[in-house]
């Protein structure tokens, strides 16, 4: 097990500082931007919280409790795509499988990588949360308590779903385990949104994701592991140790008893369910040769979609948060995006403002992987008589439609529902295009810039902090693009011509300078990219 | 040691020409100071311990890598100022070559042909006979994710064939071939030559450079020592010529290589 583990950190380690001045640069870099936003989120942080005033028990058990049951969800979501790639999709794989070490410890190793990324992601996006109540609520000792608890529940859904993606594959080969495993979770996603969304504003709560029935304290069971957790911090933040370690404990050994348990039964169904997703699938396709021509461009897009449509898995990454925002938008009911704060404005800004963070996803699902999801088989692209230039363009293609195409379906539908007219709705329609083309080449762009070719799962063709880069810098985007739209609207006292004439020239300008930038940084690095 | 000459005039008819190509990783040299020239028709091997740079040098022609000094003109264009020209006359398969899994054998013919501008009619003829060649026609609908690693290997040949390259350059290309698609590839790779295509090829398999190759470069940490023809090399290392076994007595003396010497070996494992 060390052995494994000191493997796996110089192998990560080497992937980081071995691997040429930029990746080094990255490496160092990272910890500091990092150590940055901590230092200003944490007293961002601790407003909010002294704000919202959660120190009466009731509101604080209930909005943890439903945190809880969120992160325990997620994670068992998250796991079962892990646990598939970890144990069955790995280049190491077979390699491992071949030496003498037990399945069983195997299998741990890979559990506890994955607790080690979930310890390492958790800690950087909720540690300035932990720090804040800390800070808040005068109790140190929550930071301590937060990270054992945390750990010990979600450690269980983690093992849960690797004993079962063991099991499955034990009968249906991977990749459709796969498939399946992510259309699920798909569908649950888009699902569970809607219900909520739509029981909240049912009831008369805030509009969206089930804020107004958070606020109003969710009462999970106290038989729920997620309630012993929520239980034990709330016991932290009142400095009652007894019950919050008790709880803890608790917690821990659930934690290592699921474990265990998921350890010893997954085991010995490891290598048969192994040896069944070696077995290829030859799916035949229809032989249909029309042997049609197409530019050199063009037939990249062609490839790029038949790859996408052909890998469910991919394909729902994608349509996922289009999905959330389309019932966020689209709810029956529903005040769909609170125009009333937007009452100064023209009817359309609300959609559109919406809809561009829509449009964000798409283009991190599609551009940002653009050329990192040729992998391995860039060579084919790299050898062939096509210019750098054309061949970031074709990548830039698909992203474009599909993140325009998506997004102007959301918004228009948005303000068919609001009563828009068909004037506003088109020149709406023609700023959304700007912004989105803007948006899609700042993602192809970047994408071009730090492609990853590495992975053995095409949904892995993207770091995860590269993704949150993007997130960041789209975001940024969106608002500075929003910001514009919205000095040119305020110039003058009503919606007019010249206001909406100088909104779309704002706008245009700066997707304009973005899509330059970062396509020219794209298209400088693939020319001079070695592979 | 150099046997046979090493740097060769460099004619302007060349298909293929290295002019003082050299690469360097992180302060490694990994190729140092080639120079070499093909010749129309010509099927040139390389061969060479692992890690000599053979696959270096390869990649470096067709454009995948960046020398760090020198050019290479591949039928007179300059494979990275004149790239599209260069890579528009020729062809590669690279060792185990990674192809999109989720196209079909068809699929991936067509992309090449679009890539490289075929026409309709050609390609209508054209691709129906290479897969034929290739015994590939069953397996043509199917997606690549089902191909053994031959059948990816034959694929990636086919690809590399469409477009009738000037010159061909092939990474090992017989590993994972089974002993009747080595045969057809090694029949495959002389009628081209035969017909005025070059190929550059590299190899671990001495016999195919033996048999196959008209002459044959050997790379040692990232330097051609030795070039020649095969009788050429097998002389001057002194291991007399057409025996069984020469070209591989050569290849050790050149390179170094412990021949005939198993009690090393023995002694290491045993520690």
């Amino acid at each position: 097990m060390i052995g494994l583990a000191t493997a796996g950190f110089r192998s990560s380690w080497n992937s980081r500082w071995r691997s040429g001045a930029g990746r080094r640069l990255a490496t160092m870099g990272a910890p500091v931007v990092g150590i940055l936003i901590w230092v200003g989120a944490t007293p961002v942080v601790e407003h909010l919280l002294r704000r919202a005033d959660l120190g009466r028990s009731g509101h604080l058990l209930g909005l943890l409790s439903a945190l809880m049951v969120v992160l325990v969800a997620f994670t068992l979501g998250t796991s079962v795509s892990f646990a598939l790639a970890a144990v069955y999709f790995a280049r190491d794989v077979e390699w491992l499988l071949l030496t003498p070490i037990s399945p069983r410890l195997f299998l741990t190793y890979r559990l506890s990588c994955q607790l080690l990324l979930g310890i390492c992601v958790g800690t950087a996006v909720g540690g300035p949360v932990v720090l804040g109540a800390a800070v808040v609520y005068g109790s140190p000792g929550l930071i301590p308590m937060a990270l054992v608890v945390l750990c010990s529940l979600l450690v269980v859904p983690m093992a849960l779903a690797l004993l079962a993606v063991v099991a499955l594959v034990r009968l249906v080969p991977a990749s459709r385990v796969k498939d399946a495993a992510a259309i699920l979770v798909g569908l649950v996603g888009i699902g569970v949104a809607a219900v909520d969304i739509v029981a909240t504003v049912g009831s008369g709560g805030i509009s969206g994701f089930g804020i107004g029935n958070v606020a109003q304290g969710i009462h999970t069971p106290v038989w729920l592991p997620s309630t012993w957790a929520a239980m034990s911090l709330v016991d932290s933040v009142r400095s009652q140790w007894e019950p919050a370690a008790f709880l803890m404990l608790a917690q821990l050994v659930l934690g290592v008893c699921a474990t265990a348990g998921a350890v010893w039964l997954a085991g010995p169904m490891l290598r048969e369910g192994w040896f069944r997703s070696q077995m290829a699938i030859g799916r035949r396709q229809r032989q249909n040769p029309r042997f049609m021509r197409l530019p050199p461009a063009l037939a990249v897009v062609r490839k790029d979609w038949r790859m996408l449509r052909r890998d469910p898995a991919q394909l729902i990454q994608l349509l996922l948060p289009i999905g959330l925002f389309a019932v966020y938008l689209l709810a029956p009911r529903s005040r769909g995006v609170g125009l009333g704060a937007f009452q100064r404005f023209p009817i359309w800004y609300g959609p559109l403002t919406t809809s561009a963070f829509a449009a964000l996803f798409a283009a991190s699902g599609l551009g940002l992987r653009a050329v990192g999801s040729e992998g391995r088989q860039f060579w084919c692209l790299k050898t062939a008589p096509v210019s750098a230039r054309t061949l970031l363009l074709s990548k830039l293609a698909l992203p474009a439609l599909v993140a325009t195409g998506a997004s102007l379906v959301l918004m228009i539908s948005a303000e068919i529902r609001v009563g828009a007219p068909v004037g506003q709705m088109a020149f709406s329609a023609t700023l959304l295009v700007v912004c989105v083309l803007g948006l899609s080449s700042l993602s192809t762009g970047l994408g071009a810039v730090w492609p990853r070719l590495d992975w053995t799962d095409p949904r892995r063709a993207v770091g995860i902090w590269m993704a949150i880069l993007f997130m960041v810098v789209g975001a940024a985007y969106i608002a500075v693009c929003v910001v514009a739209l919205t000095l040119a609207l305020l110039i003058t006292s009503q919606p007019s011509f010249l206001s909406e004439a100088l909104a779309l020239l704002t706008c245009g300008l700066v997707a304009g300078v973005a899509s330059l930038a970062a396509l020219r940084a794209g298209h400088r690095n693939l020319a001079r990219m070695d592979l | 040691m150099i046997i046979g000459s090493v740097a060769d005039d460099l004619p302007t008819s060349s298909t293929v020409v290295f002019e003082g190509i050299g690469k360097t990783f992180e302060d490694q040299v990994v190729v140092e100071q080639l120079d070499l020239s093909i010749r129309p028709g010509e099927l040139f091997g390389l061969i060479g311990p692992n890690g000599a740079g053979k696959t270096t040098t390869i990649k470096m022609a067709v454009g995948l890598l960046r020398p760090s000094t020198g050019r290479i003109l591949i039928c007179g264009h300059d494979i990275q100022s004149d790239g599209t020209a260069a890579r528009r006359r020729l062809g590669y398969v690279p060792d185990s070559a990674p192809l999109y899994e989720k196209l079909t054998g068809l699929e991936m013919l067509e992309l090449a042909a679009d890539l490289h501008g075929i026409s309709r009619e050609r390609r209508r003829r054209r691709i129906p006979a290479l897969l034929e060649a290739l015994d590939l026609e069953a397996a043509a609908g199917q997606l690549v994710q089902s191909y053994s690693r031959g059948m990816r290997q034959k694929l990636a040949l086919c690809a590399a064939l469409m477009h009738d390259p000037a010159v061909l350059f092939l990474d090992e290309p017989t590993v994972g071939l089974d002993p009747q698609a080595a045969r057809q590839l090694k029949v495959m790779l002389r009628t081209l030559c035969a017909t005025g295509h070059t190929v550059f090829l590299s190899t671990h398999a001495l016999d195919i450079a033996s048999v196959l190759c008209d002459r044959v470069g050997i790379f040692n940490e990232g330097r051609l020592v030795a070039i020649g023809t095969v009788p050429e090399l097998e002389r001057a290392a002194g291991s007399g010529t057409g025996v069984p076994g020469a070209l591989e007595s050569a290849f050790m003396k050149v390179t170094g290589g412990r021949d005939q010497e198993t009690s090393w070996l023995i002694s290491a494992l045993s520690a």
